[in-house]
């Protein structure tokens, strides 16, 4: 157990535990709260996030073009509310940046009066992330920013938190699902 | 409460339908001919302040055979000076230009070198990390503006004087900075060495897992034995 309630993958595979059992729901809700506190505006049911290419994604076919079309499809073959369509003045920038940081890609958010009105995912080209996977699992951690969810907080595997191998886990997982929902119930 | 308030219940619904009448009718008398004011839209919080959120994700690995082959200089060191900034992010097309639309926040700070334990260098060294982000921005940013970015991100702590860190470094710059800076190789770049432990000290919220406290004595031979074995396979 550890020192936050919640329990380790493999002490929760030693007491025979499936995860949606050890994982400490509320406590992380209220972490998850702190960051980005903004959600999208819409209706309660389905609803459209729209993106746009930025200024060095305009061109399809590079590494980082290609990660980020097989990321918004990863997000939209989700069971969430939101869809995430193309739109040349979209809220949503999917773009590159260089920059010598450790950095492999970074998401922006601009909030007012609890509501997300833009965001802007990016990938560093700077760093080469490897594979193509691991490309993809990058754009997909930050497009799950532009969908309103923060770092999640916990050891289990999330493309938005702890993710032990990026090659093999490149898509949204349950927990990435869980907070998608959560913000947009 | 729910559906028409004039049908239930009888008695205050006729009192609130007589009101209402009454401020109608008020209103129409009061109200000039001239054509009606556009009504503004209501919305949860109109005077809410913008806020900006940023988070970023890492480049790490999970070995320190891999953090000491990825590192050009490993040095023992100590924090005794906080210079400037300057823009780490560049044109995609240009990395001798600075990036147009975005700034990133590098801070410099000087580290004073107790002992190099890969490559070599003078005693006191210039190290740069990006604390933040700037997007939009014109001309050079003002220290508030820098330090809202700062805030903003949070993510990355701040080099502190008065502690003993082992740093993994690699140069930065690639022709567009005037000096040399070293900066920090992939997370975790940098490690605490107190009395009597060592850990990480980096964005990544994980590294903790992959490299767990330990006696600095120990995390520090182990990089120079990490160090010999990479010489002896160049030789």
């Amino acid at each position: 157990m550890n020192r936050d309630g919640s329990i380790d993958i493999a002490d929760a595979g030693r007491l025979g535990l499936h995860w949606d059992e050890y994982f400490d729901w509320d406590y992380y809700i209220s972490e998850l709260s702190s960051w980005p506190y903004c959600r999208w505006y819409y209706g309660g049911g389905p609803f459209s996030i729209y993106y746009h290419w930025g200024s060095n994604l305009q061109t399809p076919g590079s590494w980082w073009r290609v990660a980020f079309e097989q990321a918004v499809a990863d997000w939209n073959s989700q069971p969430i509310k939101p869809s995430l369509i193309y739109h040349e003045q979209g809220a949503v920038r999917l773009n590159t940046y260089w920059a010598e940081d450790e950095s492999a890609g970074r998401t922006s958010c601009t909030c007012q009066g609890g509501y997300t009105s833009a965001c802007t995912s990016e990938g560093n080209i700077y760093h080469d992330p490897g594979s193509p996977d691991q490309y993809r699992a990058v754009a997909g951690h930050e497009l799950g920013h532009s969908l309103s969810v923060s770092h999640i907080s916990d050891q289990i595997i999330v493309l938005l938190g702890y993710n032990p191998d990026n090659s093999r886990y490149y898509v949204p997982q349950n927990g990435d699902r869980f907070y998608v929902n959560q913000k947009h119930p | 409460m729910t559906g028409n308030p004039c049908i239930t219940p009888r008695r205050i619904a006729a009192r609130y339908c007589a009101l209402m009448a009454l401020a109608a009718a008020c209103l129409a008398a009061c109200r000039p001919a001239a054509t009606p004011t556009p009504v503004p839209v209501p919305t949860a919080e109109p005077t809410a302040a913008v806020t900006i959120h940023v988070a970023a994700s890492w480049v790490t690995v999970k070995a320190l055979p891999e953090l000491v082959a990825q590192s050009t200089v490993i040095v023992v060191g100590r924090q005794v000076g906080v210079g400037g900034v300057f823009n780490a992010a560049r044109m995609v097309s240009d990395h001798s230009q600075p990036d147009p639309q975005l700034y990133g926040v590098a801070q410099v700070y000087q580290l004073q070198v107790e002992r190099y334990l890969k490559g070599s260098g003078p005693e006191t060294l210039d190290y740069a990390q990006v604390e933040g982000y700037i997007e939009p921005y014109s001309g050079e940013p003002t220290l508030p503006t820098i330090e809202a970015a700062k805030s903003a991100w949070g993510e990355v702590p701040p080099v502190r004087a008065g502690v003993r860190y082992l740093f993994f470094l690699r140069p930065m710059g690639l022709g567009y900075l005037d000096d040399q800076h070293l900066t920090g190789t992939v997370c975790p770049s940098r490690f605490v060495l107190t009395d009597d432990d060592s850990y990480p000290e980096t964005p990544w919220t994980w590294a903790g897992k992959f490299f767990p406290h330990r006696p600095p004595d120990e995390l520090v031979a182990e990089v120079e034995q990490l160090v010999a074995a990479e010489q002896q396979q160049g030789q």
